[in-house]
């Protein structure tokens, strides 16, 4: 099968500083995948350039065959790490928003887990809590049909019970066929639903591995081995 | 997809300006039929001269802020929808950046032209004492009249023109101010005070290059002083003509170097 993402020599500085270094990757679809590491590492940066939010130093990157622009974004589905929702929209007046601007949008599945999470959708964005506006836009995100979702700390802000949920409404809600790149630290969370994982440090791709080859060849589990890793 | 940013981009807006826009022909009328009432008597202190300076002060707020608000909500929808964070989901939308740019510059200059048109026939309104609307309307179009009998059928080519260099004045005002806010976020600290900096150095740089190009044109003989000054038809559309390229490159310049910025410089914080 053909990848969904590839990148070839992907560099990226701010000023001097090397915010990723020379990153070799190729992603295959149909894959859940955890990008990994410490703060720092460039998780946010890889993820901001897949979506043209910034543009490489040097290098390439193609989504589906393209480079990031219109064409990448109509088939990536991106959560970011705050809030961009309009507050003085109505959530059902930003769920008018994404299928104005999304062909793959489907509404009946935002209205059911609107519903399915008690979320009013007559209510202003305003007025929801920190938790529930997060909520809001893991349904935006996941409604859409995309062919890679790029989940930026998906989990980061909602308590422990949330979590279960919301791992629950990814894995329900995507294709066979798309891939999910989650950046994430809480890799405990998230490991028994991950199929690879890229572990990055200062910009550097240092480990990519699927879930099932470090589990037989290291007997550890990802969180164990990403203890080691990245040792302090 | 142009054409949905300009609806949203509408709807953002509209919530603000509508309001205001009822809250002061609310209050012009008011003002002017307060004003219409023959005073009871000079010297005294009365409930009415009272109800009549409360009344004209907040009708003076509410022209203030106006004028702010129109000011304010262009710089608000650029720098805010744009740059902060709502900008994660602007430029992830699968839309090219200039039409980002292109619906905020003409919803802005929609509110301005409103603004302004508000303005203008409020004040006609309360000052028309004398004068009822249709009457100044009437008195509108005499001049226009007379303006078409001065100058034959350009009369027409030149009221177009007006416009254009109206609407490419506005256009350049506001582009100057977006680009002036990108430049402004391409620092790492300050990226404010750097924005009023870099709107200051565009602002010297587009006056300097127009005295100096003033200063060329102007030195020909029709305009050396002493010789009579005729508005031609021919001399006042090739005046406005240079006018609107004049704006017309500017425009061009700022728009081109936001998008520029956007495009391949954005850093969303």
């Amino acid at each position: 099968m053909s990848s969904i993402l590839t990148c070839n020599n992907l560099s990226k500085s701010f000023g001097n500083k090397k915010a990723l270094n020379n990153i070799n990757l190729n992603l295959e679809r149909g894959r859940i995948i955890g990008l990994l590491g410490p703060n720092g590492s460039g998780k946010s940066t890889f993820i901001k350039l897949c979506n043209d939010l910034l543009t490489p130093t040097s290098g390439e990157l193609q989504i589906g065959g393209n480079a990031p622009g219109i064409e990448t974004k109509r088939i990536v589905s991106y959560l970011p790490e705050r809030t961009y929702l309009n507050d003085w929209m109505k959530v059902s007046e930003i769920i008018q928003m994404f299928q104005d601007f999304y062909p793959d949008f489907n509404v009946e599945k935002a209205y059911d887990m609107l519903k399915r999470l008690s979320i009013n959708p007559s209510e202003r964005i305003k007025t929801l809590s920190k938790g529930t506006k997060e909520k809001v836009q893991l349904i935006l995100v996941m409604s859409r049909e995309a062919q890679l979702y790029l989940l930026d700390e998906p989990i980061g802000g909602v308590d422990p019970a949330a979590r279960d949920y919301i791992l629950d409404t990814i894995l329900g809600n995507y294709q066979e066929n798309a891939t999910i790149i989650i950046s994430t630290h809480l890799i405990s969370d998230i490991e028994q639903i991950l199929d690879d994982i890229i572990f990055l440090q200062n910009g550097q791709v240092v480990l990519t591995k699927t879930v099932d080859e470090i589990r037989d060849e290291n007997g550890k589990s990802v969180d164990t081995l990403f203890r080691e890793v990245f040792k302090c | 997809m142009l054409g949905k940013l300009l609806k949203y981009e509408i709807k953002a807006t509209a919530r603000l300006f509508l309001p205001l826009y009822l809250t002061l022909i609310i209050f012009t009328v008011i003002n002017s039929f307060l004003l219409f009432i023959p005073n009871a008597g000079e010297n005294s202190f009365s409930f009415y001269g009272f109800l009549t300076t409360i009344s004209m002060i907040i009708y003076v707020t509410l022209m203030i802020g106006l004028v702010a608000m129109t000011l304010i909500v262009m710089i608000q929808r650029f720098y805010k929808n744009l740059l902060g964070d709502e900008g994660y989901l602007m430029f992830t939308l699968p839309v090219k950046s200039w039409n980002h740019i292109l619906s905020k510059l003409t919803i802005s200059i929609l509110w301005t032209v409103t603004s302004g048109i508000v303005a203008f026939f409020s004040i006609m309104f309360i000052s028309s004492k004398n004068i009822s609307i249709p009457e100044l309307l009437n008195m509108f179009s005499r001049a226009f009249d007379s303006f078409i009998q001065y100058f034959g059928a350009s009369a027409y080519l030149i009221s177009l023109e007006f416009i254009v260099l109206g609407l490419l004045s506005i256009a350049s005002t506001i582009l100057v101010i977006y680009a002036a806010i990108s430049l402004g976020h391409l620092f790492n600290k300050y990226k404010l005070l750097a924005s009023f900096g870099m709107y200051i150095a565009l602002q010297t740089v587009s006056q300097i290059i127009m005295s100096l190009s003033a200063a060329i044109f102007f030195n020909q003989d029709i305009f050396r002083p002493g010789t009579p000054f005729i508005p031609s038809a021919t001399l006042v559309t090739g005046i406005l003509l240079i006018g609107i390229l004049y704006y017309g490159v500017f425009c061009a310049g700022y728009f081109a170097l936001t998008n520029y910025i956007l495009k391949r410089k954005l850093n969303l914080e």
